[in-house]
């Protein structure tokens, strides 16, 4: 528990703050090609009928394309909400308590995603799987 | 290992009640904003998958919800936070590469440019998607 209070407390390890900025540059360069596709995907989609919408996400292209943006994505803002908490959240409890809350948060939403995505992959029934 | 300064005691740019008002710091506050307005928008992206992969009673639910005035300006304003972020982002990911892009006359001039790229594309992307509706 003492170390927990250090890591919360005191200053985060140099290594880990270090990665945390790499993490965040790196998912914002794969977000700024994924996130202009998502864009474009979407303005095609717009209009369609469920059966025509879930058709274009089954292709294995797109459905890729979309895992690996929500994934990117998701990560990004949980080290972006991180950095947010750490600099306005002052008292140590509620940090923590938000802290944790950040991480549950962007782990169900992936996790909703990802099952979300490999549903309407697989129900597709593509031939090479 | 010496400790460094405690997380607790992070400085903040005390910026808001001291600085004159600039576009760069404005674009600043504004990326973080915008960040936080996708964090939560990632709600509704989320939410429009399950219902695409639950079913098609479902899908049309929210679809309905989301074609609805306060469900378009919802999207309205979660498309502009997008673009905003993402020029944004670019702009920053760029200065971290080349540092002399954050000389004062010329991330002053980007910091407009990348207002401008935002505000025309978002306006662009629902024009074009209401032509092709």
């Amino acid at each position: 528990m003492k170390e927990v209070h250090r890591f919360f407390g005191k200053s985060c390890l140099v290594a880990e703050s270090t990665r945390h900025f790499w993490m965040q540059r790196l998912t914002a360069l794969a977000n700024s090609v994924l996130f202009l596709f998502f864009i474009i995907l979407v303005i095609s989609l717009v209009g369609r009928s469920y059966t025509s919408v879930r058709g274009v996400l089954a292709i294995p292209f797109v459905n890729i394309f979309m895992l690996m943006m929500l994934l990117s994505g998701i990560y990004h803002m949980k080290l972006g909400m991180q950095t947010i908490i750490e600099d306005y959240i002052r008292i140590r409890s509620v940090r923590v308590f938000m802290l944790a809350l950040n991480v549950f948060f962007s782990f169900i939403l992936g996790a909703a995603c990802i099952i979300a995505l490999l549903e309407i992959f697989l129900k597709e029934g593509h031939s090479w799987l | 290992m010496r400790d460094s300064l405690p997380v607790i005691d992070r400085p903040l740019s005390p910026h808001i009640s001291i600085y004159r008002w600039q576009t760069t710091m404005c674009m600043s506050i504004a990326h973080r904003i915008s960040g936080v307005a996708l964090y939560f928008g990632t709600i509704f992206l989320t939410l429009w998958l399950i219902s695409i992969a639950y079913g098609d009673d479902l899908f049309y639910r929210v679809d309905a919800i989301y074609r609805s005035f306060f469900g378009q300006i919802i999207l309205f304003f979660y498309t502009f936070a997008l673009v905003h972020h993402l020029v944004g982002g670019v702009r920053y990911l760029c200065s971290d590469v080349k540092t002399s892009l954050l000389e004062k006359n010329c991330s002053m001039k980007l910091s407009r440019i990348a207002l401008v790229i935002s505000v025309v594309s978002t306006f662009l992307i629902w024009m074009i998607a209401y032509i092709l509706l």
